[in-house]
């Protein structure tokens, strides 16, 4: 949710693009920050702090944030092919 | 952050003047991985928020094959969509995806020769891109057509749960019967959730992977400027591939416990 709406602000603003790819952009941005803002909503208001859900939960925030950093960091560079560090330079204009 | 980039900048410098470029890669790995972290947190987010309705899949799946074991269609798409999201990351794995070559770009793309590097790489970037979302959009149509046939083995479920109590001994009154079988049928609607929702999610990341990857389906784009416009590229590539393996591992931990516990049951 927060990547798309930074991703289309950014977008608008340095990309300069044309009506038509504002349209494809802004449309598929503007969806999935609805659909990603509902998933939050269900998750919210379905789990308490004590449960056993909100537990598991952030069991499974720790477990995938171990799978994403090794795949974002060492695995990008041996295995997977995501060239994350290429864009890395373009939120220095945020910074 | 001005002073950051002064920094950077310093160390990049003292090191060229110190006949020691060598380590400028390692620099630029260091100063350029600040932002990565973000896209970790928004990940692990997503993957604990997406992670259980691939597990309820990975079950629904598995009752809902052995209850269509005689429809070959139904079996087939049911397959279909739970392998193809296996077979999906595959296409981001460099081992696999250096085998293509540049033969591909006049297969697919442009019949103009030019063999400048750069075009080259272009190219074979964009062919990837084309093939993940191809991939990814195949994903989706496999998980929106089995939607109806699973939720209807969810609901089959509640025939289950009606004999069980019926087995059981004492008096229930019918009031004590609808309370137990309400909430199965009410879930429904959250079921369908997540059946449909992290889908989705994926659909879009996919659609934004393409719309920064300069893929179009209806028409051939020619390259102005090399690489322009591609800046967020990989982060919904990676974003893509991410909620994918999500729902393959999810659905084949929960298939392989269901199966397992069947075998020691």
């Amino acid at each position: 949710m927060v990547i798309e709406f930074v991703a289309s602000q950014a977008y608008f603003l340095f990309a300069k693009p044309t009506i038509v790819e504002v349209n494809m952009f802004g449309v598929w941005a503007l969806v999935g920050t609805v659909v990603t803002a509902s998933l939050l909503l269900q998750l919210i208001t379905s789990y308490s702090f004590k449960s056993a859900e909100f537990q598991y939960s952030m069991l499974s925030f720790m477990l995938f944030a171990a799978i994403a950093l090794v795949s974002a960091g060492p695995a990008d560079a041996l295995l997977l092919d995501f060239n994350l560090a290429s864009c890395n330079s373009f939120f220095f204009f945020f910074l | 952050m001005a002073a950051f980039v002064t920094f950077r900048e310093l160390v990049l410098t003292s090191l060229e003047s110190n006949n020691m470029s060598d380590l400028k890669y390692v620099v630029n790995r260091l100063t350029e991985s600040n932002t990565t972290l973000i896209w970790v947190v928004l990940a692990a987010f997503l993957g604990s928020i997406t992670v259980y309705p691939a597990i309820r899949f990975g079950v629904l799946y598995a009752e809902s094959a052995d209850e269509h074991k005689d429809s070959l269609s139904k079996s087939l798409l049911l397959h279909a969509s739970f392998v193809l999201p296996i077979i999906a990351p595959l296409l981001w794995v460099l081992p696999i995806t250096r085998k293509f070559d540049l033969s591909f770009q006049y297969f697919f793309f442009s019949p103009k020769r030019n063999k400048t590097l750069l075009n080259h790489f272009y190219f074979i970037l964009r062919f990837l891109t084309w093939l993940r979302v191809a991939a990814c959009l195949i994903v989706v149509l496999s998980r929106f057509a089995v939607v109806r046939t699973v939720v209807q083995t969810y609901l089959d479920s509640v025939g289950s749960t009606i004999k069980k109590i019926s087995g059981e001994e004492g008096r229930l009154t019918l009031f004590d019967f609808r309370l137990k079988i309400w909430p199965i049928v009410f879930y429904v609607c959250v079921v369908t959730l997540q059946l449909v929702g992290p889908v989705l999610l994926l659909l879009y990341a996919t659609l934004l992977m393409a719309s920064w990857g300069d893929i179009g389906f209806y028409h051939s784009n020619t390259p102005g400027i090399v690489f322009s416009g591609q800046m967020l590229l990989p982060v919904f590539s990676f974003f893509t591939w991410f909620l994918v393996t999500v729902q393959a591992l999810g659905s084949t931990l929960a298939v392989l416990s269901q199966r397992l516990g069947q075998q020691f049951r």
